[in-house]
């Protein structure tokens, strides 16, 4: 009987762990750094993807932090003309800090005016950063050394 | 993504929608919906309840949508939307639009 109850509270605990843990292996409180060099092509979202997924980001945030960094790395990829982007993550105490910089013509997002809420008049750029800003906790530009710097960050 | 249109009646369509549609998917509903979007009266209904993502571009076919069926007399019904989905739209300002 012993056993039989040791059992189910392995079981039980495994599961109560199962529901509260985040999308990647690791706590949130771990420190995680990753630097990327990506071409410029919107097929590189599938490495973004996927190391995204690797990280300790709650279920509940996921998809918001998937979508933005989306929307900055495809406004970089369709108006910077660069030829290289540099993807850096770093992520400790449940702080999500994303950096993209790139080599391409000058481009302050932050900058950029609110989407036009009209549908027979949507700016294609418009629409993306709205949702970046809307879902990160901060959205930070900087011109450096003839780079584009977007620094993103949120408290998971 | 998988995007699957189906023919009703005369102007009645039917669009289903599964998995992300995101920033690489987009271009592919763009051509799944232009044949439709020159269409006078017709009624269309976009079926989401599989669909686990949406970007701006997949928010943008939806607008194309809605432009088309409301300047050639239709309507635009999306049905079964999930609500971490429905979220993004509220964000983008155009959930009155489609009537969310």
């Amino acid at each position: 009987m012993k056993r039989k109850a040791l059992i189910l509270h392995i079981i039980n605990r495994y599961s109560q762990l199962a529901h509260s843990a985040p999308c990647g292996k690791m706590l949130p409180s771990q420190l995680v750094e990753r630097e990327m060099k990506l071409h410029c092509e919107i097929k590189e979202l599938e490495i973004i993807r996927k190391h995204l997924d690797s990280l300790p980001i709650p279920m509940s945030k996921h998809m918001g932090v998937c979508l933005a960094v989306e929307e900055a790395f495809v406004n970089v990829v369709s108006y910077s003309g660069c030829r290289e982007i540099h993807f850096d993550t770093d992520m400790a105490d449940g702080r999500l800090r994303i950096v993209i910089s790139d080599d391409g013509k000058e481009f302050d997002p932050t900058k950029a005016p609110p989407p036009v809420i009209d549908p027979d008049n949507l700016r294609p750029g418009g629409l993306g950063i709205s949702m970046v800003r809307k879902i990160m906790d901060s959205m930070e530009y900087e011109r450096k050394d003839g780079k584009n710097i977007l620094i993103l960050k949120k408290i998971l | 993504m998988t995007i699957t249109i189906e023919r009703n009646s005369e102007t009645e369509v039917t669009i289903n929608i599964a998995g992300r549609l995101d920033t690489q998917a987009s271009p592919e509903m763009e051509d799944a919906i232009k044949p439709l979007l020159n269409e006078k009266n017709l009624n269309i209904t976009v079926e989401v309840k599989d669909m686990e993502y949406i970007s701006s571009s997949g928010v943008r076919c939806f607008v194309m949508l809605h432009r088309a069926t409301s300047k050639g007399g239709g309507k635009l019904t999306i049905c079964n939307m999930r609500s971490d989905i429905k979220n993004i739209f509220d964000m983008t300002g155009l959930s009155p639009l489609f009537g969310l």
